[in-house]
């Protein structure tokens, strides 16, 4: 059943952001596809298609007054008569109305047994106007629900603002919703092979095309894995792009990967930090340095008391600071093995993305307590919600896709040999990220 | 007044082999959605999801036309009561009327609405007037499809449409309850029957003195038009599409999920009692339709089998079953028949009348 199942691509964003644009290139170029159109926007560009449904968007609310039981009327009806057809269509794309809440039309999937039967949302596909996206955001809820629901955002109309702006609106954006990528264009141009099958909702589709996807955002950016004597050792920094660097260094057991230790340094990045200038001792521990950099370069002194590994943590990239490890006879030091991590970005927004990792297995029932509470008692403000989860005794990965109070939870691959480990993410309003985390911590096996 | 029914799962019995017979056969290229038998059961009309009806004489067994009644696709499709008109409604923003006096589908008459797809049309049980509904927009229109009433169903687009038996007045279900109209009377104002809920389907009893609607929260809702009261039933696996009454309106047999949850009407049930589940399909019921005189209630499912039911009571099987190549999309019975006739569409395309020895 679920093989056959017909892809839908909604489109949303405000008027004027290049919706019928995008919709009309999808049907130019997807020759080869059957689609059918539903239009809820009656727009003055028309569209070119032999099957194209106008409908009204019409919002049933069940009797009951649960939010999440607000579906889509139009689209039940739609879709159910379109599946009631041989000659099927390989695709559906709804073109919402600039104002539309896309929470029911995510909900109609999940709550229609119909529909859910013969469709699927393959992704929610948001059209942001470069030049009026922001003065949107500022004073419309819609405008931030688009942008928060997306699982692809094309910022649009790229030529009709400055480089700088573009740069800020991205990591606004991405600020906002952390899970969607966002792809810049003008005139909606964008390479349609790459915004269908998007698998917005399909968790292993999304994260085999991008498994980057679902990461958290760390307060650091670069960790490595140092063999070290005891000694004296100097952290010289040349050069310095911002007022001070967090570090953290500890000693950790051999062949660790600077990402086992990742969850750790969530917390020691949590603590208070302990300001060092220049010429000034650091020591190993769990403790947030944060180096004085407004003269540079400058030497800072770290102490090493017994031989061995140590993790070595810092809140930029390295080479932004152009920073270099030397031993306490002056070699200079290598690290045995270094990654990079997404950085998180500055949030002042009320709809933000909280992402979470933890190593090793989750506690099922806890995890149940933990999501069903939230869903409870934040549905309302929670838009988004995905994971893949490894549980206790689970020998597949399980994949939770939510939305508000609704949550849908399936077996994805096998772990097989795979680092076991648990990703979730919120996108919502006035997230706690602090009670988030702790409470996901919590949930530990 | 409130009610809860708890669905009853037990496995079914084994039934007895088929004595069903299939007379004809066809096969058209689109999922017939739609059958209509002529009120002296001498006529089926079969419209399919591409828009092409054709007619096929029940008692030659032959093909009697085929003609494209609407780009796009077709949505439903009535006979004129004690008449030769044949009335369907498509995706091409219109409903026809299509005269077949000379074997052969002749239009004579159109109504265009501004939303492209016609869903509902149903004839006045006169035959002198037909409704038909697109969104929003209600039309009543002479046979010849004059224009006589516009009226517009306020609160979604109609999701249903149903004449009162033997009766002028109209109804029209959707998002929040149902609307009746009296076309005949301009001063009657329309009387809504509000309900804080979705109607995705709707029967009114042959008495006229219930309305039930399938509602999309898994219900069942009915009004009792004249003691003025009305009652849910919930329980079910998904919302009930499909409702039929019997001819003496004592049972209401409804779908959703795969068993036939019959409802027993009297006087002061089914409220404060549990419904009869037939059990026998184990895909979702997409077909009810009973038998123009007994007790005899036919059942089509996803999964391609049509089951024949002579006794409405708890774990009794069917008296026969009969499994099709593919999902049972449409059942009519042919009206006063007395051999047992009726007609099967199902996915694949083909349209078959079956009889059954009684």
């Amino acid at each position: 059943m679920k093989a056959d199942r017909i892809p839908v691509t909604v489109l949303t964003g405000f008027l004027g952001s290049g919706k019928t644009t995008l919709l009309n290139r999808i049907l130019t170029e997807q020759h080869g596809q059957r689609i059918a159109v539903i239009e809820n926007e009656f727009g003055e560009i028309g569209v070119d298609q032999d099957l194209v449904i106008n409908a009204d968007e019409e919002i049933f609310e069940m009797n009951n007054g649960c939010i999440c039981c607000t579906v889509r009327g139009d689209l039940i009806r739609i879709l159910g008569n379109l599946a009631r057809r041989r000659d099927r269509f390989d695709r559906v794309v709804l073109e919402t109305t600039g104002l539309a809440d896309p929470g029911p039309v995510a909900q109609t999937f999940f709550v229609d047994d119909e529909i859910k039967s013969r469709f699927y949302i393959d992704g929610i596909i948001t059209l942001v106007d470069a030049a009026h996206v922001e003065q949107h955001l500022d004073d419309s809820d819609e405008a931030m629900a688009q942008i928060a629901f997306a699982d692809l955002l094309v910022l649009n109309k790229i030529d009709l603002v400055r480089d700088e702006d573009i740069a800020r609106l991205s990591t606004r954006l991405r600020g906002i919703n952390s899970l969607a990528g966002v792809m810049q264009a003008r005139m909606a141009e964008v390479p349609i092979g790459t915004i269908l099958d998007l698998g917005g909702f399909n968790l292993e589709l999304a994260l085999k095309r991008n498994p980057q996807f679902l990461e958290p955002e760390y307060p650091f950016e670069w960790g490595g894995v140092f063999q070290l004597e005891a000694g004296e050792h100097v952290l010289r920094l040349e050069q310095a792009p911002d007022p001070s660097l967090g570090l953290v260094i500890w000693p950790v057991v051999p062949g660790v990967a600077p990402g086992d230790e990742a969850e750790r340094v969530f917390r020691y990045f949590a603590e208070d930090s302990v300001r060092r200038a220049p010429g000034d001792v650091c020591s190993a521990g769990a403790v947030h340095w944060e180096l004085d950099t407004r003269q540079t370069p400058g030497d800072y002194r770290l102490r090493i008391d017994q031989p061995g590994h140590y993790a070595l943590f810092t809140q930029h990239l390295p080479q932004e600071f152009d920073a270099q490890l030397y031993g306490p006879e002056g070699w200079a030091i290598e690290a045995i093995c270094s990654q990079d991590f997404n950085p998180g970005h500055e949030h002042d927004e009320t709809v933000t993305s909280v992402s979470m990792e933890i190593a090793g297995d989750l506690d099922e029932r806890r995890v149940n307590q933990f999501i069903g509470y939230q869903q409870r008692t934040n549905g309302i403000d929670i838009f988004r919600l995905k994971g893949v989860l490894s549980f206790a005794g689970e020998a597949r990965r399980i994949v939770i896709q939510g939305v508000h109070m609704l949550l849908d939870a399936t077996e994805g691959d096998a772990w097989g040999d795979a680092p076991r480990r648990s990703r979730l993410v919120f996108i919502g309003r006035n997230l706690d990220a602090p009670a988030l985390r702790a409470a996901f911590a919590a949930c530990a096996a | 007044m409130r009610l809860r029914c708890g669905l009853l799962s037990q496995p079914a019995q084994p039934e007895r082999r088929t004595n069903m017979q299939v007379e004809w056969s066809t096969t058209i290229s689109e999922i017939p959605v739609a059958l209509a038998w002529s009120d002296d059961g001498r006529w089926l009309a079969a419209g399919g999801a591409d828009g092409e009806v054709f007619v096929v004489d029940a008692v030659g067994l032959c093909e009697v036309t085929r003609f494209a009644a609407h780009t796009n696709g077709l949505f439903q499709l009535a006979w004129q009561p004690s008449g030769n008109r044949l009335l369907t409604s498509g995706q091409d923003g219109c409903a026809r009327v299509w005269d077949l006096s000379d074997n052969d589908a002749r239009p004579v008459g159109e109504v265009r609405f501004a939303q492209d797809w016609v869903e509902h049309c149903g004839w006045q049980p006169s035959g002198k007037s037909f409704a038909a509904a697109a969104g929003r927009d209600v039309k009543v229109l002479d046979a010849d499809g004059a224009l006589q009433r516009d009226y517009r169903f306020e609160s979604s687009t109609v999701a249903a449409l149903a004449w009162r038996p033997q009766g002028a007045q109209l109804a029209a279900a959707g998002y929040q309850g149902v609307m009746l109209f009296s076309p005949l009377d301009a001063r009657q104002p329309p009387k809504a029957l509000p309900w804080n809920g979705s109607m995705v389907s709707m029967a009114w009893r042959p008495d006229g003195s219930v309305i039930a609607c399938g509602c999309q929260d898994s219900s069942v809702h009915f009004w009792r038009l004249r003691e003025g009261t009305e009652a849910y039933m919930s329980g079910y696996e998904t919302k009930p599409r499909h409702l039929v009454w019997s001819r003496d309106g004592e049972w209401l047999a409804t779908s959703g999920g795969s068993d036939v949850t019959l409802w027993r009407f009297r006087k002061s049930s089914p409220e404060g009692t549990s419904p009869t589940n037939l059990r026998r399909h184990r895909a979702p019921l997409q077909a009810l339709a009973f038998a123009p005189r007994g007790r005899r209630l036919i059942s089509g499912c996803a999964g391609g089998w049509v089951c024949l039911w002579d006794q409405f009571e708890d774990f009794t099987p069917p008296t026969e079953a009969l499994q099709f190549s593919a999902g049972i999309e449409a059942l009519a019975w042919q009206p006063r028949a007395t051999g047992g006739m009726f007609a099967v569409g199902d996915a694949a395309g083909t349209v078959q009348l079956l009889v059954t020895a009684k």
